[in-house]
């Protein structure tokens, strides 16, 4: 189809990672180029020293043009902060001309309406989703042609607190030259790249572990149906451990990494772990179980926190399709089986499906987001090339 | 480490004794723990105070009263207190919690403590006042006194818990004496006091924090009720529970049922089993209303072998919930009891994190996070780690 290559950034708390990928024609994604570098100056998914966070930037798009051989003058970029929060908004309008059923400009306008939300002047719209139309109160996806006397749209809003999106999009310009794209909430872009249309059918809950925000995506019977993000992530387990053990951050990452287990009851009491001398401290040894159980205390409460959440929205028991694990805390060992006491749902590790090229960056968990962002920005520019309404747009990007 | 938080614990919650009733309870408490909190008698009557127990005593208003009581006024009450205001605030430096106990229809009791409830608030210290209300015998005027009373201390304190005595009196049976239904309002206000303090200093199966206390009380609106149940021997978790649930302080259980939000404190020693809360909570659980906002704790204490005791607070409005996030948007414009302000949400919520004093010390246990934004939901700070904010113990 001829579509440019398309580079998708995401600077996470741990690491930014940007991928090139290009677009085939039976619609599969190739991950062209690939750049890595390790975060400085991310906390909690927000930038708080932009001089570090442009120089690792700048590193993980000077590794990916290198991969993929182009020059990178253009990128869309992922938003995973925990300002991030979803509300659902109808919008209804009454049918003047029943007898000639719904029409295209109906549908405008209802589209319009349900996007109109008055938020506090802080936050901005990062995206407005078409969940399910009514006409005349009953459900139907496409309303065309109905007769009715209301037609209703309810409409999913995520929003952000506008400075940080805009503090990143300026280091981006600015400092770097770069022109943004589109911008998109990272958790969707995860539930994207990992999710099967027969998971999304039969309503599934995304949970993206990140170092610094964890973000939730839950889509019931196909419908995009909740999401939202905490700024509490893996250096909140990290940070856990080094204050538990009175022990260096480097450390306590170390040991999160190669002994760390979300669930603590399997543990061989007594068992200890020695930790090697470190310039300033000595070295010394810790209780296994006692690092299982701070691992296990976070990420319990975590859990609890998404699990009341998509409780709150009613969606707790639609989630058929399980719970999907993604990002780079996925691979906490215990987490699976942590996560199905907890949702007392199926769960399974989600790595992006449907992508080829660079094996590194499609066996990954934490290249989920990256890699759902070249979805989400191919299937846009696809669609905006077929001149399609917005609301097809919508429900081509986000049904099934 | 443990034992370090503990007394630092201790150390920083105040329990208040205002007027004769409120001294009283107080003295019942000093007789009682030993270890506890600090006590503090407030009273205009010199010779009351005289002969209380309480660790710091403290006579108001000695230019308008001579150190001879109110004789009922309420009015000259507050304005005692009024005077003392800075001895007031000076007592409460440095406190995080501050119970205020009284008993309503007298002259310093309803007069005064409201003044010391604000004393105590505006010092930062979250607040929580006892008070019972007059029997029937004492009369219409001090009922009426004790209801104006109530009213101010819930414009000052976090949460008011009131105990209507007239209710206590039943329970005593009808061949009770005054000096023994006095007695026993004393015994149920220094017990409730005494859950509640236990449930934050002691470790126990399952821990109730300062953080999810203040929550509770930040979102229960009005005044709750409180009922207190004890049982031993073999029996004992659900005599305990079948005692708190059908007293009459709860209408034998009615006022239960039509709470929306309820604390538990679950006392033991330490043979207490875990069946045991279960058996408890299960029977909590039941007796409320499935929406209710149920928190609860437990406290092990070694001396209450062969004994358990069930201390319940019930509210009737849960008002919300303190997300930030959904609170922005939907519930803000219609939230009962909130004062309607533009203020963004986001500013108030740190408004409310610097007044609202945070007993664990930050810089210590946040580590990474000290300098950035606090990740704060339902006002716990979640950057705190949990074992901390659990108080769990974890093998080092």
């Amino acid at each position: 189809m001829g579509l440019a290559p398309i580079v998708a950034l995401e600077i996470g708390t741990s690491k930014v990672v940007a991928l090139v990928g290009e677009i085939r024609e039976d619609n599969h994604i190739v991950i062209t180029g690939m750049g890595e570098h390790a975060s400085a100056g991310v906390r909690k998914g927000e930038m708080v020293d932009f001089e570090n966070a442009r120089i690792c930037v700048k590193e993980a798009l000077g590794a990916a043009e290198e991969t993929a051989q182009v020059a990178i003058h253009q990128v869309h970029l992922a938003l995973s902060g925990g300002s991030i929060q979803s509300l659902v908004n109808r919008g209804t309008i009454p049918i003047t001309h029943p007898e000639e059923g719904v029409t295209q400009d109906d549908v405008d306008q209802v589209t319009e309406l349900a996007r109109s939300v008055n938020l506090p002047p802080d936050r901005q719209i990062l995206h407005s989703i078409g969940q399910i139309f009514y006409v005349d109160g009953d459900r139907v996806a496409r309303p065309e042609h109905f007769e009715c006397a209301t037609l209703a749209l309810d409409m999913l809003i995520l929003h952000a607190q506008n400075s940080h999106i805009r503090n990143t999009v300026r280091l981006l310009r600015n400092d770097l030259n770069l022109d943004v794209a589109d911008t998109a909430f990272g958790g969707l872009c995860s539930a994207l790249a990992v999710l099967t249309p027969e998971q999304k059918e039969g309503g599934v809950l995304v949970i993206d572990l990140g170092g610094g925000t964890t973000t939730y995506t839950a889509y019931a019977a196909g419908i995009f149906g909740a999401a939202g993000a905490y700024t509490i992530g893996g250096d909140h387990v990290t940070n856990d451990i080094a204050l538990a053990f009175n022990i260096p951050r480097s450390q306590a990452e170390q040991l999160k990494r190669d002994r760390g287990s979300a669930i603590a009851e399997d543990t061989t009491p007594n068992q200890r772990i020695t930790l090697p001398a470190e310039v300033g401290y000595p070295g010394r040894n810790v209780s296994l179980a006692g690092l299982h159980t701070v691992i296990h205390l976070r990420m319990t409460e975590l859990f609890q926190l998404i699990l009341r959440d998509i409780e709150r929205k009613g969606i707790s028991h639609q989630i058929g399709a399980g719970i999907v694990l993604t990002g780079g805390g996925a691979q906490m060992k215990g987490l699976i089986k942590l996560a199905e006491r907890v949702f007392r749902a199926p769960c399974m590790v989600g790595r992006p499906v449907g992508f080829s090229g660079l094996a590194t960056a499609t066996e990954k968990p934490e290249c989920s987001t990256a890699a759902g962002l070249l979805r989400y920005a191919f299937k846009n520019a696809t669609v905006a090339r077929r001149r399609r309404r917005f609301t097809d747009v919508v429900r081509g990007i986000f049904g099934t | 480490m443990r034992r370090a938080e503990n007394s630092m614990a201790t150390s920083r919650i105040g329990v208040v004794g205002v007027g004769g009733g409120g001294c009283n309870a107080v003295d019942s408490m000093a007789a009682h723990w030993e270890n506890g909190p600090s006590l503090i008698a407030i009273n205009t009557d010199q010779q009351a105070l005289n002969e209380t127990r309480a660790t710091t005593r403290l006579k108001i208003g000695e230019q308008l009263t001579r150190g001879m009581g109110t004789g009922g006024d309420t009015n000259i009450g507050k304005l005692s207190a009024d005077d003392d205001f800075d001895t007031l605030q000076g007592l409460f430096q440095g406190m995080d919690l501050v119970f205020v106990v009284t008993t309503l229809g007298g002259g310093t009791g309803t007069g005064a403590a409201p003044v010391v409830a604000r004393a105590a608030h505006e010092t930062g210290a979250m607040v929580i006042a006892f008070a019972t209300l007059p029997f029937q015998f004492e009369g219409e005027r001090r009922m009426s006194q004790a209801r104006q009373g109530l009213l101010e201390l819930q414009d000052h304190a976090d949460v008011v818990i009131a105990i209507p005595n007239q209710s206590l009196f039943a329970s005593a049976g009808t061949t009770a004496t005054a000096e023994e239904a006095f007695r026993q309002a004393d015994y149920y206000l220094s017990m409730g006091v005494f859950a509640i303090w236990k449930l934050l200093t002691q470790r126990g199966i399952i821990n109730l924090d300062f953080a999810t206390l203040r929550m509770v009380a930040r979102c229960s609106g009005g005044t709750s009720t409180f009922s207190y149940g004890e049982g031993h021997g073999s029996n004992r978790a659900s005599e305990a529970v079948e005692a708190a649930l059908h007293s009459p302080l709860l209408d034998n259980g009615q006022a239960l049922a039509e709470s929306e939000s309820i604390l538990v404190s679950i006392l033991g020693g330490s043979d207490m089993a875990v069946r045991e809360v279960e058996a408890i909570m299960t029977a909590i659980e039941g007796a409320t209303s499935k929406e209710a906002h149920i928190h609860m704790g437990t406290a092990i204490d070694s001396s209450w072998n062969d004994t358990i005791s069930v201390t319940v607070v019930a509210s009737r409005f849960w008002r919300g919930n303190e997300e930030p996030d959904d609170k922005a948007f939907s519930e803000s414009h219609i939230e009962e009891g909130e004062t309607a302000t533009a203020t963004p949400p986001r500013r108030k919520k740190k408004k409310t994190g610097a007044t609202q004093p945070q007993l664990i010390l930050e810089g210590f246990s946040k580590g990474i996070f000290k300098d950035v934004e606090p990740t704060i939901v339902d006002s716990e700070d979640m950057d705190v780690p949990t074992f901390i904010r659990r108080h769990v113990t974890v093998d080092k």
